[in-house]
């Protein structure tokens, strides 16, 4: 199988991953470019020739790494506008359900309507009923209805095609746009807690994406347009910082719980020449993010309430992405949701060496994953061994 | 006419919940509690445990179990407003189901003070009305106690509809030479629950002459967040020159010059079964020649069963009135003698509305920072953009 070549264009930072597959049917990665990211705010790109540029740079380290031409690349997308929206398609069966009539039902299932102006990234198949018999395997059962619940996950039309604007500028072609959420969720979650229910949140630069799996289907997803940038935003506007200085006292201080010892203790802020040296309370510094993060997984929380999945996370909640850093950040996600909570990276690949290991690859290892498994299935469709759609998005 | 027979905590007009923050506000509520026969629903909110659980009240919240291990906050503002950040869900729980939050604090310590903004802000958040009576430290109890106060008095301006202030120092003047200071104390509280319990029958019976919560409303909304609260009572055949002196002529309302520069009061009569038009008319004839010329006065009578011979008067007045767009003005015979009116629903998700509208009024560019060349992010109307303490009106001092 060809290398595959995944790209992840962040609001902070611009990566490129290579993965070949190896002989006993795992993925490698073998190769990653990183490059700081500009020109892309809360994940919309808005200026196209310096994400063209920065995009570039990745892909020569990338080809540079792996001794290899890159020509064609899956992108992961994220940004606000991405939504997942549960769907279910039903179809009157007669005699024993055949493979014809599975994906006649997933047809159904996915002929939703969008505005005008947005596109299905993916409809990932939950699971199949039968008369009502929930989460069966359809294939040779016998009843009257076969139904299909599908996650719809669409995005503005116009994002995408800006997208694939800046890679088909630079001579290559985009095989598949997949959500950066799903991505991350690919890589960092393990099928025991798809199983028991599970709430990825990957907490990016410019947005937050979430991915939640009640009863062994995905049965949510989602981004918000509020990431790291937010909280760096939040942080200079309360101590009149530029976003450098902003962003250099997060890494340092930055934490999303309030703790009783940062009452006491001041901060010296960063001071332009001829200024007086002014201090803040850590407490203060730490209200900033804390109110800001606390936010933020309130809205996914209140989102997962009004469809009832909270009591369905047996799993708990999985963080990933660059936001997983900040101090006490998993503590926050444990109050909110009232759920266990830890911090997630890159799982079922090998070849990852420890500086891959961290939170914030679980997208773009994420991504190459998906786009591995696609070509897997794609190859087994076409020696006649069909399976199940997009049975592996489910549970893999 | 039905006289203290309807079942007040069920009464869907106007859902009232009285909450006390702090150790001195929920002995406030506790003084409601043992002389009331049907205490309306109330809460006590603290961060001391032990004080918690010699309250009679029967919803408690103990927050801030972490931070402050269930032993008060020791006077320290910032602890208390900590502790009520960290249960901030629970509080919203509580209030959530109400349509107005009586808030009780005594400011200068560290629970009260503390904890008093954070729940106005999520009160509002909630669409409520929230009225906060709270009491300010006497002056020999320091200044640390009195700045502390003020500063939680400014930031529960910011959040609450309305403040309504009782100094202890006012009450001070009340008292007679030589007062012990728990009496003083017991005076404090108990000027605190009449207070309340005259609002709060006010808005939750069906009375003889209707107030309702759109003219609390109408009050309180245009009152600059600042209102003043004062109670008379009397007895016996001249029990309308007793209550009107101790209203008009004490300290409560220092000697009448609060009425006289107000704008808009709200004005509760509660007698007996033998409360007469005349007295009412008395009333409302000395409150007009008290009030400076076009002051909106309203007034609503409750008759209770058991208080034959007995007059309370609560009066809330704003000193500054600010007249809403439409026409307000003084009451009419109609007003108060007429047929009971319609009692207005309070609109809750009217006020939710309001409050957006506000906020995007207000949301400079400037506040959305590195934000501000790119579309923004709204989210059930909020422009997630903008820092959320600045959303939430919390002040970061630097």
């Amino acid at each position: 199988m060809e290398p595959i070549v995944a790209v992840e264009v962040g609001t902070n930072r611009v990566r490129v991953f290579v993965g070949e597959a190896r002989e006993d049917g795992g993925l490698m990665i073998t190769a990653v470019g990183d490059c700081a990211s500009s020109g892309v705010r809360k994940g919309e790109l808005f200026h196209f020739e310096s994400v063209s540029q920065c995009l570039e740079r990745a892909l020569h380290q990338a080809e540079d790494a792996a001794g290899l031409t890159i020509n064609d690349v899956h992108v992961a997308l994220s940004g606000s506008q991405i939504e997942g929206l549960p769907n279910r398609g039903e179809i009157p069966v007669e005699g024993e359900i055949g493979p014809t009539h599975v994906e006649h039902v997933c047809r159904v299932a996915r002929e939703v309507t969008l505005p005008a102006d947005r596109e299905i990234l993916h409809s990932i198949v939950g699971q199949f009923s039968v008369d009502g018999l929930c989460g069966v395997k359809p294939e040779g059962m016998v009843g009257q209805t076969l139904a299909a619940d599908v996650l719809i996950v669409h995005g503005k039309h116009a994002r995408m095609y800006n997208m694939v604007r800046v890679v088909k500028g630079l001579k290559l072609e985009v095989t598949d746009i997949l959500f950066s959420g799903l991505c991350a969720a690919m890589a960092a979650l393990s099928a025991e807690q798809k199983l028991q229910g599970v709430l990825l949140i990957d907490l990016g630069g410019g947005t937050t994406d979430y991915m939640a799996y009640a009863q062994a289907k995905i049965a949510d997803a989602g981004a918000l347009g509020v990431g790291g940038d937010h909280v760096t935003n939040d942080i200079a506007k309360a101590f009149r910082l530029s976003t450098v200085e902003a962003e250099e006292l997060k890494m340092q201080h930055g934490d999303a719980m309030v703790s009783a010892a940062g009452r006491t203790r001041r901060l010296p802020l960063p001071a332009g020449a001829g200024e007086t040296l002014r201090t803040a309370k850590l407490s203060d510094l730490q209200n900033v993010v804390h109110l800001r993060m606390e936010e933020t997984f309130g809205l996914i929380r209140a989102r997962l309430q009004r469809q009832n999945l909270l009591p369905l996370l047996g799993g708990g909640v999985v963080l990933t992405g660059g936001g997983a850093y900040l101090k006490n950040v998993a503590q926050l996600a444990e109050k909110v949701f009232g759920l266990p909570c830890v911090i997630g990276g890159p799982r079922n690949v090998s070849g990852l060496t420890a500086n891959l290991a961290g939170p914030e690859y679980a997208t773009g290892v994420g991504a190459v994953l998906c786009a591995y498994k696609n070509a897997c299935q794609r190859q087994e469709q076409a020696r006649g061994l069909w399976k199940r759609l997009g049975h592996w998005f489910g549970l893999s | 006419m039905n006289l203290g027979k309807d079942n007040i905590s069920s009464n869907p007009r106007c859902r009232i919940l009285v909450a006390g923050v702090g150790g001195g506000a929920c002995r406030v509520l506790d003084g409601i509690l043992a002389d009331w026969a049907e205490p309306p629903p109330m809460a006590a909110i603290n961060t001391d445990d032990r004080a918690l659980a010699d309250s009679a009240i029967p919803l408690k919240l103990m927050i801030g179990r972490t931070i402050a291990k269930g032993m008060g906050a020791g006077g320290d503002a910032e602890l208390g407003r900590l502790a009520a950040s960290e249960d901030k869900d629970a509080l919203r729980a509580m209030v959530t189901d109400y349509d107005l939050l009586i808030l009780v604090a005594s400011l200068g310590g560290g629970t009260g003070t503390g904890t008093a903004p954070v729940l106005a802000q999520i009160a509002r958040e909630e669409g409520l009305l929230t009225l906060a009576y709270v009491t300010t430290p006497f002056a020999f109890e320091g200044t640390r106690r009195q700045e502390q106060a003020q500063e939680g008095m400014a930031l529960l301006r910011q959040q609450a509809d309305a403040v309504i202030g009782l100094p202890n120092e006012r009450l001070h003047a009340m008292l007679p030479e030589g007062t012990p200071l728990s009496e003083a104390f017991a005076f404090v509280d108990r000027m605190m629950g009449a207070g309340i319990r005259g609002l709060w029958t006010l808005l939750a019976r069906n009375n003889m002459l209707n107030l309702d919560f759109s003219d609390l409303q109408t009050l309180v909304e245009n009152s600059g967040n600042e209102c003043c609260f004062g109670y008379g009572a009397g007895a016996g055949t001249d029990r309308v020159e007793q209550a009107l002196g101790e209203l008009l002529e004490g300290a409560m309302l220092e000697k009448g010059r609060v009425i006289a520069n107000s704008g808009a009061m709200l004005l509760c009569v509660a007698g007996g079964p033998d409360l007469a038009l005349s007295e009412l008319e008395k009333i409302h004839r000395r409150f007009q020649d008290a009030a400076r010329p076009g002051a909106r006065i309203s007034m609503g009578a409750v008759v209770l069963e058991g208080w034959e011979g007995r007059l309370a008067l609560t009066v809330l007045a704003a000193e500054h009135w600010m007249p809403p767009a439409r026409s307000s003005g003084d009451i009419t015979a109609d007003d108060l003698f007429g047929a009971p009116r319609e009692t207005a629903v309070p609109e809750g998700k009217g006020r939710r509305g309001r409050r957006a509208a506000q906020q995007s009024e207000l949301s400079l560019v400037d506040d959305r920072g590195r934000f501000k060349d790119v579309a923004p992010t709204i989210h059930d109307g909020a422009d997630l953009d903008i820092p959320t303490f600045m959303r939430r009106g919390i002040r970061i001092p630097t």
